[in-house]
């Protein structure tokens, strides 16, 4: 292997080149495998990122957060494997996330002995995955696909195809049933008029543009069939302005009252600089229109879901945020739809007491000081006195259990509406408490890559472990979600001994969650990686059975 | 984009003031951007013997975007005329194309007044007038229920 095909490798590892030419320069072209480790010493993680940040302006579909959700493989497998398969990579080529496993290998000997923790259970995924993500930068390639197709099976134009398309919803099969059944009458009903030649860079002596009255005849001219003139400026400011208005399926003419479309190919021609625009447009109506698809909810995500099969109902994006397909809200599991409805009018209706007790501080139980919560952790130590309490039940800490299930209170003097509304108050504070600490937990996620990079420098800790940090993290916003929505779940849910029965897996989990997040915010100073793991596993085997109760029924 | 606006509209009002319509006139057009034509109401039709004032107020969009109508001076008494001058016609709005003209405004609206049979005020005209207040119509969002008055 020359120096060139030796860089070219470790480019198409996914590192950046730079790096990759120094770390090759520096260990004199030798293997590759000290070249990797080279720059793992030297420049971090980052390199990697680094050269996915260059290429792709779109970090969000990069492929850190993809990595995120693949549950960490059993260590054993990768052992007996991964040392194969990495001389073979090198000689044929490989994705960049091998470059992650190609690390653990070269460290593998070395910790051997240290660490022979393994799973028992693989960690449980409580959503099997369910759907197609489609990358942001890959929507339009998907829906011109489509478009090709059905263009090229019933012979029209792509714009007449595109036309087709969103009459049918973007369901090609029923599109193709009606259109064998009666061309005609579906070209009609689509609102296909009359698309078809068009001229452009043209000139026309002795008209004028219909528009800004410029002459003609000097090759600035473009048409369609129904010759309404227009020179290729005002074409350009016309379509700006229709395509920003959010049309780009059928933009008609600029003649008056004029039935011709705009084909697609004419504003390739007319204004390339515009066709951009157009095609994100398209996009968009591409998702919206369908029914099978959704865009991802979370900020600044731009993919799109599509559901395998109709019956599906949670879809998870590569981003990591789960969706419900159909509220499209995020994923409310136990809480069905209608519960969630009810239950966000109900916040809404009682929102002036729900903003008082959401509010972020409370009184420490013992010593009064006024607390802030700034973490997930519901395990709370106060400042002053060390009085350590629960945030949710403001009980003492040691000794504390099951905090979860609303007791009534025999006290016969207060009225049935003050009764209900304690009651509301009571599953309210504790969804809102997940909430919020979701929302804390969540800015983990973020910081969860940094976390590793600043680690995989100073200590002497295994790359894998280290990694295991973000699955951590995972879990545990999965564990805060699924939480979360059981307080809705479980203030619908009729008394007895299923609730019973739930609100134990439930209090389970939620104690195994707490601890979870507990280890999580120590991890930037103390990073207990047996201990984590094991909370880890633990807390999605919990999760797991609360979820298969749910659906399984409690009893059984 | 000042130079298309300015040359399309020195255009029209040359053509406007050299070969008017039957029936249209300018009365002022010094200012490019703000011209008062007036129309006649044409002979045999309820309108007779009736002169009304336009408005037109070009913004730099014009022609990509619609001008501002409406009528100064007593309106006429018409279904889809409001008493404060707005007029509902869809070309001026939703349906505005860049390939009409003042000119093709102006017989619009004249051939709306022809067409029209009875004097009568549109039904809301009060709440329609007392709800947009110095709103210009263009702000308004329209629906048009008939085209062939």
């Amino acid at each position: 292997m020359d120096k060139d095909s030796k860089l070219a490798t470790l480019v198409e590892y996914g590192y950046d080149p730079v790096v990759a030419q120094v770390a090759l320069e520096q260990t004199s072209y030798g293997d590759l495998n000290v070249a990797i480790d080279y720059i793992y010493k030297n420049f971090g993680e980052g390199s990697l990122d680094k050269k996915e940040v260059i290429t792709e302006p779109t970090p969000l579909t990069s492929q850190p957060t993809q990595q995120l959700n693949t549950p960490t493989k059993p260590k054993r497998q990768i052992s007996t494997s991964s040392s194969k398969r990495l001389k073979s990579s090198i000689t044929v080529s490989a994705g960049s996330d091998d470059c992650y496993e190609d690390q653990e290998d070269s460290e593998e000997e070395y910790y051997q002995d240290v660490d022979d923790y393994e799973f028992d259970i693989a960690l449980v995924d409580a959503f099997p995955k369910a759907n197609t993500v489609i990358q942001s930068k890959d929507i339009i390639n998907t829906a011109l696909a489509e478009i090709n197709n059905i263009s090229s099976i019933t012979e029209t134009t792509p714009s007449a195809a595109t036309l087709l398309l969103c009459y049918f919803q973007w369901n090609p099969n029923k599109l193709l049933e009606r259109y064998y059944e009666d061309p005609e009458r579906v070209v009609s009903a689509a609102g296909i008029k009359k698309i078809d030649q068009f001229f452009t860079k043209t000139s026309v002596p002795g008209q004028m543009c219909s528009v800004c009255a410029d002459d003609l005849d000097s090759n600035n001219c473009s048409y369609l069939s129904c010759k309404h003139y227009s020179c290729d400026d005002c074409w350009n400011q016309y379509l700006l302005i229709k395509l920003l208005e959010g049309g780009a399926t059928s933009i008609p003419c600029m003649g008056v009252k004029c039935p011709s479309v705009i084909p697609d190919e004419f504003i390739h021609k007319v204004a390339p600089n515009l066709y951009n625009k157009y095609l994100e447009r398209l996009a968009q109506t591409y998702v919206d229109q369908n029914p099978n698809m959704r865009w991802c909810p979370a900020v600044g995500c731009g993919n799109a879901l599509k559901a395998d099969s109709q019956s599906e109902s949670t879809a998870q994006c590569s981003c990591g945020f789960k969706i419900c397909f159909r509220c499209k809200q995020e994923s409310h599991f136990p809480a069905d739809c209608e519960q969630m409805k009810n239950w966000k009018k109900k916040c809404e209706d009682d929102s002036e007491t729900a903003n008082w007790i959401s509010s972020n501080t409370q009184d420490c139980p013992k010593c009064q000081s006024a607390i802030e919560k700034n973490g997930g952790c519901n395990h709370m130590t106060c400042i002053k006195c060390k009085h350590e309490f629960c945030w949710i039940c403001l009980g003492n800490w040691i000794g504390h259990s099951n905090c979860n299930s609303y007791k009534k209170e025999e006290n016969s003097n207060k009225s049935e509406l003050k009764k209900n509304l304690e009651r509301y108050l009571f599953y309210f504070h504790r969804y809102n408490t997940h909430e919020q600490s979701k929302k804390f937990e969540t800015k983990l996620r973020q910081t969860a890559i940094e976390t590793i990079v600043s680690f995989q420098n100073k200590t002497d800790k295994r790359w894998i472990d280290i990694k295991f940090v973000e699955t951590s993290t995972e879990i545990l916003i999965q564990c805060r979600r699924t939480l979360k929505y059981t307080y809705v779940y479980g203030y619908y849910m009729g008394e007895g001994t299923e609730k019973n029965l739930f609100e134990y897996l439930q209090n389970d989990l939620e104690k195994t969650t707490e601890q979870l997040s507990f280890l999580l915010s120590q991890a930037n100073s103390d990073l207990k990686i047996f201990d984590l793991k094991e909370m880890t596993n633990l807390a999605s085997v919990k999760l797991k059975h609360l979820l298969e109760g749910v659906e399984e029924g409690f009893i059984n | 984009m000042a130079s298309r606006y300015a040359k399309r509209l020195q255009k029209e009002l040359l053509d406007l003031k050299s070969n008017p319509p039957f029936g249209v006139s300018v009365m002022e057009g010094e200012n490019l951007d703000k011209w008062v034509i007036a129309i006649f109401g044409a002979q045999d039709s309820i309108y007779e013997g009736e002169i009304f004032n336009l408005q037109f107020k070009f913004s730099p969009g014009y022609p990509l975007e619609s001008p501002e109508v409406i009528f100064i001076g007593p309106p006429p008494i018409h279904p889809h005329i409001y008493s404060n001058g707005h007029i509902c016609l869809s070309i001026l709005y939703d349906n505005w194309s860049p390939a009409l003209t003042v000119s093709s405004v102006c017989l619009s609206i004249l051939s709306m007044l022809s067409s029209c049979t009875e004097k009568t005020r549109p039904i809301d005209d009060l709440k329609y007038v007392s709800r947009v207040q110095g709103k210009s119509p263009k702000d308004v969002r329209w629906s048009f229920h008939d085209d062939s008055v």
